[in-house]
Formats: structure tokens, sequence, C-alpha cells
């Protein structure tokens, strides 16, 4: 499955606003596959606690930025997950 | 590795079964999904559900809240190593030909490989 990203200065953007789980975890998991750099917006409160609790415990950075009622959470592999 | 056996042929059972299968794709881990008796029929027949849940089904279908059953196959597939597996005896038992499933499923085969699984869930 293919996932449109948007570029977003040096990271790719993945829209998840309105989706509910499982989806915003599983398509962003999709696009690491293809990128590095993520941005992930959600409005989905149980994604925004679950997507960088998960993603830290494999080794990704993870920031989550809250606006108003969005997070943004920006994701990058560290130079372990890149190889 | 995990194990998901799906004995059930309501599609609400099949969608969420691959819906935990994909979350555990997030994970990192390994998934089987093993399709027996009346999942098999459903999947090869295409049955939709009817009566209400179908309605509440179509609806939030419609809507983007939950997506096509192939659609959330197909995305759980690609989250990571899920492989669906269909069981032999329930081909036999239904007359259903390889051929004619569809083109998500991995292999033909038997309960040994999922029981074999850390965890196994049935539904």
């Amino acid at each position: 499955m293919k996932l449109k990203l948007e570029k977003n200065g040096d990271r790719y953007l993945l829209d998840c606003r309105d989706l509910t789980c499982p989806f915003p975890l599983t398509m962003t998991k999709i696009a690491l596959k293809e990128v590095d750099s993520l941005e992930v917006i959600t409005n989905n409160p149980p994604s925004a606690r679950d997507i960088p609790e998960i993603l830290r415990r494999q080794g990704y950075e993870v920031e989550v930025v809250k606006e108003r009622n969005i997070w943004r959470i920006l994701i990058d592999k560290d130079s372990k997950l890149k190889a | 590795m995990k194990g998901i056996i799906v004995h059930s042929g309501e599609w609400d059972r099949i969608y969420h079964a691959f819906n935990i299968a994909s979350v555990y794709a997030s994970f990192d881990e390994e998934v089987v999904v093993f399709l027996t008796y009346w999942a098999v029929d459903t999947i090869v027949s295409d049955t939709q559900m009817d009566g209400r849940k179908g309605e509440i089904l179509s609806s939030a279908i419609q809507k983007g809240i939950l997506k096509r059953l192939e659609d959330v196959i197909k995305m759980a597939k690609s989250v990571g190593n899920v492989k669906v597996s269909v069981c032999v005896t329930t081909l036999n038992m239904l007359g259903i030909d390889e051929k004619e499933l569809p083109n998500w499923v991995d292999e033909v085969g038997g309960l040994a490989e999922v029981l074999s699984a850390e965890t196994v869930i049935f539904i």
C-alpha cells in the first residue's frame, strides 16, 4: 500500500485528521518504511498518546506539539534505524 | 509471533481481527492470521452483514470511519510481517478451490503454525 505523503520542508507530512484507531498508527508505520523524517497530524487523542510511546520504544526520536485541536507528531529515525 | 484464528464468518469480527493484526504489526511483531470455517466462506463469497448492523457498518464505511475489509487487510500486510493462512480442511469442507481465494491470502495451511505463536487469539 502506497500513501500520499506531502513534502513539508525537511519532513514529509502525513495528515491523519479525522482518522481514528488504528489508522493513524498503521499509516505512520507504513510511511516510515518510505521516509526518515515525518510529521503526522492527528486530532485523535489516543493516537496522540500511543504513537509517540510506541515509536520511542522502537528507537525513534519523537516530539509532540499540541496546537488547539490537533497534535503534530514529529518523528525522526535515529542513525541506527536508518542503516 | 502472534497468532489470530478467525473462525467466525461475521464481517465485523473478521474486520477487527485484521485491525488487531495491523496493530501487532505496528509493534514490529510477526503475525499469522489463520482463517477457518465461516471466515473462509465470508471472504470467498464476499458476504456483507445485513440488518441493523449492516446499515451501521455501511454508513461508517461511507463516512470514512471504517474501511472496506479488503483495504484493511492490505493495510495490515503493508504495515509489517502479517501472513494470511487459510485452513485446508475448510476448503475441502466448503468445496472451494485454492484458485478462488483472494490474492491477499499467502498460503493454505494448518493449525500447527498458528498454534506455535506465543500468543493466540481465537475469534
